[in-house]
């Protein structure tokens, strides 16, 4: 970056840097995610036929967790997101 | 960035309006280009590539996940084989895809009577012709190699990394970075040969790890870091190559690198997600490494 704005940027020069990820520590129990998977689970917006568990993994375990997708109106995914199940 | 103006705005829109552009793999997946007044450099995802031949691979001379197997055996029909302590030994790396293929010579010796110690590559079973000799740890340097099938000659990128050579060469370790096309990721087409021969070859994409999955191949977090260090500079030299040769309004620059230090390693870098404080040293040390 640096290298980049030394060689070309001048002073008529806009430079703007954006960054599609953010880094936070996990400061409790739980993940925000896992804390968002909680809420959802809890007011029955996303229900599990199988679901081990993942401690502090952020993207669904799509290897090992099994949705109920009939029942599901909501899922987590990457901190961030919440994807609406729209045929659900 | 933006020359001479003060807003920021988006590059569709800047074309729209008669702008140049220069995209530096920006922003994947964006193949193929759309534009057509500026230049692109690839586009392509950051666990696959379509201009590839294949992606990185490891090869080990013992059963492992991700990786090809390699048989070692006594030399037969060498020429010029360096002096060797111990009896020298042979295999083959089959590089490429399914379609596109291409072999190399691989010389293992024994050259300073401590065990094997050296890995010879070769074309030819010609040490003398050899591209590199490696030891453990080393990198060969860039290579250009003729990938052939399906009635296609293509020329692609490569470099290896002697990863374990044990004594008693029970144990060797080959890794291979991405093998890049040498045209084909950019628009204008002609335009790929300028930073190859100016800055390098490009390298698209790194093998990386995430949540226990591996994408490509995985060699250790040294060799992660070191393709890393290359992919970001060949982005650095190659941008700085172009925008100063050709005219511009807007030049994207697209880093993958933080996003695959994220992926692969600020988890063990946490306290709080890593097994120990010396786990969670080594890997904060890592992500300073990568910054």
């Amino acid at each position: 970056m640096g290298e980049i704005v030394d060689a070309l940027a001048d002073e008529d020069t806009l430079v703007v840097v954006v960054s599609d990820h953010g880094i936070i520590g996990y400061r409790g129990e739980m993940s925000d995610t896992e804390l968002v998977r909680k809420i959802l689970i809890e007011n029955g917006y996303l229900v599990y036929r199988e679901r081990p568990e993942i401690g502090f993994a952020t993207k669904p375990q799509v290897e090992r967790e099994i949705t109920d997708w009939s029942k599901t109106k909501a899922i987590v995914h990457d901190d961030i997101y919440i994807y609406i199940n729209l045929r659900g | 960035m933006t020359q001479g103006r003060s807003e920021q705005n988006s590059c569709g829109k800047q074309l729209r309006a008669g702008k140049k552009c220069i995209l530096m793999k920006w922003t994947g997946p964006q193949f193929p280009v759309t534009i057509k007044n500026g230049i692109q450099v690839d586009g392509c995802f950051c666990v696959e590539c379509c201009h590839e031949i294949p992606g990185p691979k490891l090869y080990s001379s013992v059963e492992e996940l991700h990786s090809e197997r390699i048989q070692l055996k006594s030399v037969q029909d060498w020429r010029n084989i360096p002096r060797s302590h111990s009896s020298p030994l042979e295999t083959v790396l089959k590089l490429g895809s399914r379609e596109l293929k291409a072999l190399l010579n691989v010389l293992i010796i024994d050259s300073q009577d401590k065990g094997y110690d050296k890995v010879i590559i070769s074309r030819e079973k010609d040490a003398n012709k050899c591209i590199d000799t490696l030891s453990v740890g080393s990198w060969s340097k860039w290579m250009i190699l003729n990938f052939e099938g399906c009635g296609k000659s293509i020329k692609g990128t490569l470099r290896l990394k002697l990863i374990e050579l044990s004594e008693d060469a029970t144990y060797l370790r080959i890794y291979y970075s991405q093998i890049m096309s040498v045209e084909g990721w950019t628009y204008p087409k002609e335009i790929a040969k300028e930073p190859i021969e100016n800055v390098g070859p490009f390298l698209q994409r790194v093998g990386y790890i995430q949540g226990g999955r591996i994408y490509g191949a995985w060699a250790g977090y040294d060799t992660f870091i070191e393709e890393l260090e290359y992919h970001h500079e060949w982005l650095a030299r190659a941008t700085r190559y172009l925008a100063k040769k050709y005219d511009w309004d807007l030049l994207f620059v697209h880093s993958h690198a933080p996003d695959y230090m994220l992926d692969s390693i600020i988890r063990r870098a946490d306290p709080l997600t890593a097994v120990s404080e010396e786990e969670s040293r080594e890997f904060l040390r890592l992500v300073a490494k990568v910054f």
